[in-house]
């Protein structure tokens, strides 16, 4: 009889749909999340840590590369990740490692596409993402398009081993907390940033104004800008942060005699 | 002057530098200390004009005992004058950094007083970074050329990156325009470096915890179109700085008419930022793509292309050697391919282990065949339904941008049009074979 498999909705459980498939020696015509309506008979997976284990050191055993394309497949959150995943996964079985490198495939393609959608989305937020210091650590907050935490995790706490800061993921609702030296991701509904200080604002308004005095006149080119720097960042960059009522803050700031760093303490 | 002023006169004077890369180096962050460094380099924004912002770029003084006539700081213009101290100077930078604005920081700086005490100044910001705020960031930092060797050697020690600008292509150039300066003041720190470079890199062998000195390596930068230096000879003289001061890179800096002067370009001159970009692209082929100098222009052809790029140009002058069969070409040959990069042909070698590759296989894996086409057999077939002739070749290979930039002046629309206009096959042709 044929089925489709429904499972948790976590990697684990995708995993255990491999594990299932293989044990009961058929091919899901779906897997779905649980709960999703389906006409098809269903066959309810269940998430066993150690079926996970097996199928996750499994891959490992064939190459790192096999590894991290699954875990990032997963982290891509493109439509169908189980179904591209599995299938991956039977290509990985069946050709090895050299799987990663079978790019005319569609599935290969597919998943190549998907991990190189999350490393750079990664990338990008690492290079644009901005930390504001609200007295008690430094705050980000960041609105990517799949999940980027855990491969931006090493990179902070790496470069700010002293510092305590949190990156709060806004679209997939949860951030990354540090404080020397731990790290750790958890799920958070609902932040909220508290009001930036006059030494941060002071810093904030250097900032902007560096920004502007680093275009060279005479050579504008916003296209050019706007391909290495989309504009979907741009809300959360200190270099175009606005205030409540819509004006630029560096303005707002001036008008309001802002304070000097160079009068600040420290 | 407060913090604001001192950083925009002193950003502004420092941005004509157009070297902004953090790349050349990996370290990781310390504990106890703050920063870490990615060799492939970070860009934290991008300006108006496009470029990158990865490093905190600034004068330690915009005062300047010399009278260069390309230069803002010159002694004889009446501008604002101003100086970081060194503790402001580091504190700012720090505060940019774990905000994630910064890679770290460029320092130049005019000359105060004298080279050394220049020197001097520059090498307490360093040592207050390293030392005092324990800071693993990057540095690149700018050789004083006259500066004593001890000096130069101890900013060695401190950051990651050095550099001496050559600015004039050549010394005819220099002399006119920048008559406080020579070749050799400008080779010989250069030369220092790189000595220091090669000695520390047989030092690290014997010793593995020996101090680095500028492990990123150096760089320079020249002014194109302030002088009549052809690409020719700019080229030239690009292929001799990597391979006989071993740099990491050469910048291009389109002259942009800041300064009125009998011996420069009018205020009004557009900067030559097309000539800038094909000078980009021929060292991008120097750098990676296995390309000599000699094979991109020579005596006769002493200038680029204005409507293809350095490698198509080669390409459509040594069409013998295509088409090339992409199942079975070496690396070398596919990357002289136009429209086939470092990515698509590393693609490409790893695909085709596993299976033949054929036209909707290169597409899938991303390679783009609007150019490449005209290049390349796939099992021995060109690509179905592919005509070919010169002028439907050239039209794939002319990006409309480059197009746009290459208009000539008298070209530009006097009436106002529906249409815009569109080069014609004979015109692509005679500028391709230089008759335009």
């Amino acid at each position: 009889m044929e089925t489709a498999y429904t499972y948790d909705g976590s990697l684990g459980g995708l995993l255990c749909c491999v594990f299932d498939s293989y044990t009961r020696h058929e091919v899901p015509l779906a897997i779905l999340p649980e709960g999703e309506p389906t006409f098809y008979r269903t066959w309810q997976v269940e998430t066993v840590e150690a079926h996970v284990l097996r199928v996750w050191n499994s891959l490992g055993r064939l190459s790192n590369e096999v590894q991290e394309w699954v875990k990032r497949g997963w982290f891509s959150c493109v439509q169908d990740r189980e179904w591209m995943i599995y299938q991956f996964i039977r290509l990985a079985y069946q050709y090895g490692a050299r799987v990663t490198s079978m790019l005319t495939n569609i599935t290969v393609c597919r998943l190549f596409k998907a991990v190189r959608m999350v490393g750079n989305e990664a990338g990008q937020l690492i290079e644009f993402l901005r930390f504001s210091d609200c007295g008690e650590g430094l705050i980000a907050v960041i609105e990517p398009k799949c999940i980027v935490l855990p491969l931006m995790q090493q990179h902070f706490t790496d470069r700010y081993p002293e510092e305590t800061f949190l990156i709060h993921d806004k679209t997939n609702a949860m951030a990354l907390f540090y404080r020397p030296y731990q790290a750790q991701i958890l799920p958070v509904e609902h932040l909220e940033v508290p009001a930036m200080e006059a030494e941060e604002q002071a810093f904030r308004a250097l900032w902007r104004r560096y920004y502007e005095v680093a275009a060279v006149e005479g050579r504008e080119n916003p296209r050019c800008r706007m391909g290495h720097m989309p504009k979907r960042f741009w809300n959360h960059m200190t270099e175009f942060s606005m205030t409540p009522a819509g004006e630029p803050e560096s303005d707002a700031l001036r008008l309001a005699g802002g304070p000097s760093p160079s009068a600040l303490p420290g | 002057m407060d913090m604001m002023d001192k950083l925009e006169i002193l950003s502004a004077s420092a941005k004509y530098d157009v070297a902004c890369t953090s790349s050349g180096v990996d370290r990781a962050g310390v504990k106890g200390g703050i920063g870490s460094c990615v060799a492939r380099g970070i860009c934290h924004s991008f300006a108006a004009d496009g470029r990158c912002i990865a490093l905190l770029k600034v004068l330690m003084t915009n005062y300047c005992i010399y009278d260069c006539k390309y230069c803002v700081n010159r002694r004889s213009n009446d501008t604002r004058r101003t100086a970081f101290t060194p503790q402001e100077l580091a504190e700012l930078t720090i505060q940019f950094y774990r905000r994630n604005y910064i890679e770290g920081l460029f320092l130049s700086s005019g000359i105060l007083k004298s080279p050394d005490y220049t020197c001097e100044q520059m090498i307490r910001v360093l040592e207050l970074l390293r030392g005092e705020y324990r800071f693993n960031g990057y540095i690149h930092v700018k050789a004083i050329p006259g500066a004593d060797d001890a000096l130069l050697q101890r900013m060695g020690m401190l950051a990651d990156r050095m550099s001496v600008n050559i600015e004039l292509p050549s010394q005819q150039s220099l002399h006119l325009l920048a008559p406080d300066k020579s070749k050799s003041s400008i080779l010989r720190p250069m030369g220092l470096i790189r000595n220091r470079i090669a000695q520390n890199s047989t030092d690290l062998v014997r010793y593995r915890h020996a101090p680095k000195f500028a492990p990123a390596g150096q760089s320079t930068q020249m002014i194109i179109g302030a002088t009549p230096d052809t690409d020719y000879q700019i080229l030239n003289l690009t292929q001799a700085l990597y391979k006989k001061y071993s740099l990491k890179r050469v910048f291009f800096s389109a002259y942009m008419p800041v300064q009125e002067h009998r011996l420069l370009p009018a205020l009004d001159t557009k900067p030559p930022l097309l000539r800038e970009h094909r000078l980009y692209q021929a060292d991008w082929l120097l750098r990676f793509y296995g390309f000599d100098a000699s094979e991109l222009l020579d005596e006769q052809h002493q200038s680029f292309n204005p409507l293809v790029d350095p490698k198509c140009n080669w390409a459509i002058n040594h069409m013998e050697q295509f088409p090339v069969e992409v199942n079975s070409a070496p690396y070398e040959m596919l990357l002289r391919v136009p429209g086939i990069g470092v990515k698509s042909a590393q693609r490409i070698l790893a695909a085709r282990r596993s299976s033949l590759l054929d036209f909707d296989g290169l597409k899938r894996i991303g390679v783009v065949l609007k150019r490449a086409q005209y290049f390349l057999l796939c099992k021995g077939r060109m690509i179905d339904g592919l005509r070919v002739t010169p002028d439907g070749v050239l039209r794939a290979l002319i990006s409309e941008r480059d197009y746009e930039l290459a208009r000539l002046p008298e070209e530009a629309p006097e009436q106002l049009s529906l249409f815009e206009r569109q080069p014609t096959g004979r015109d692509m042709v005679q500028s391709l074979t230089g008759q335009l």
